[in-house]
């Protein structure tokens, strides 16, 4: 059997590779949702938005544990919005991060809110 | 002529891990909207529910195209829901789903999990429903 950097061969190269594209692949929840006893209506696709917050959450452990706060809750109670569209996100700059810190357990995802304050 | 040193030896490790990452790991976008109609109200958590929905969305090439694209909005408008929250999920079947995907088709298929609770209109009620939704609760 060919040798694979030097030590790695056959079974244990298809094991890294199975194990790699695992820990590559992470996982992680974001929950679009409002304060409770407000009243938020969802904004259309097209609908005007004067605010913009754009934020990254962190997961540790391929995402089974939040490191940051993975809810729109406290965004739309902060800004006092009446009026939202939620966009989740991992884009080509969370992918990149991600290559690297998803072999320490870490990995990143961007949320967008938009919304109009009452 | 000596063998390769340790440090040369991993190239090929960590430039397969970095790769495989860069595979699976991928990108999408999962946007909450209201559908067209009438208004829809975000529920806060812990309010109950009647309809859940879960759903898989899939990508293609790193999640640079939607295969089907099924947003919210869609699920929302399908349910006629006027109160609704999302939950935007990547489970660990998905992070199987995507490693096997990539591993046997290497053409960067990746699944995304949506979850979406809510309510429909409450029912007239000087109008009695002849039959009983079987989605409801």
């Amino acid at each position: 059997m060919k040798e694979w950097g030097g030590r790695v061969t056959g079974p244990w190269r298809l094991t890294i590779v199975a194990l790699g594209l695992l820990l590559a692949a992470g996982c992680g929840t974001v929950h679009i949702e409002v304060p409770p006893g407000s009243s938020v209506t969802m904004l259309d696709q097209d609908q005007p938005a004067s605010i913009r917050i754009e934020r990254h959450i962190w997961f540790a452990l391929w995402g089974g544990k939040p490191l940051s706060d993975n809810s729109t809750l406290n965004d739309i109670r902060e800004h006092h919005l009446t009026q939202v569209r939620v966009t989740v996100v991992q884009n080509f700059w969370d992918t990149v991060i991600n290559t690297v810190t998803c072999y320490f357990s870490f990995v990143r995802r961007t949320v967008i809110i938009e919304g109009n304050p009452g | 002529m000596t063998g390769p040193s340790k440090r040369h030896r991993h190239r090929p490790i960590l430039a397969a891990c970095l790769s495989l990452s860069l595979l699976t790991a991928g990108c999408f976008t999962i946007q909450t909207y209201a559908p067209h109609g009438e208004p829809v109200k975000l529920l806060p958590p812990g309010q109950p529910a009647q309809v859940r929905r879960e759903y898989r969305t899939w990508f293609i090439l790193g999640g640079l195209f939607p295969l089907d694209n099924t947003m919210p909005a869609e699920i929302i408008a399908q349910e006629k829901l006027i109160e609704a929250r999302v939950i935007v999920l990547d489970t660990v079947p998905d992070a199987f789903i995507a490693a096997a995907l990539t591993f046997i088709i290497p053409i960067l298929i990746l699944p995304q999990t949506v979850v979406v609770e809510g309510n429909r209109a409450p029912v007239d009620s000087n109008i009695t429903p002849s039959v009983t939704d079987p989605r409801g609760q």
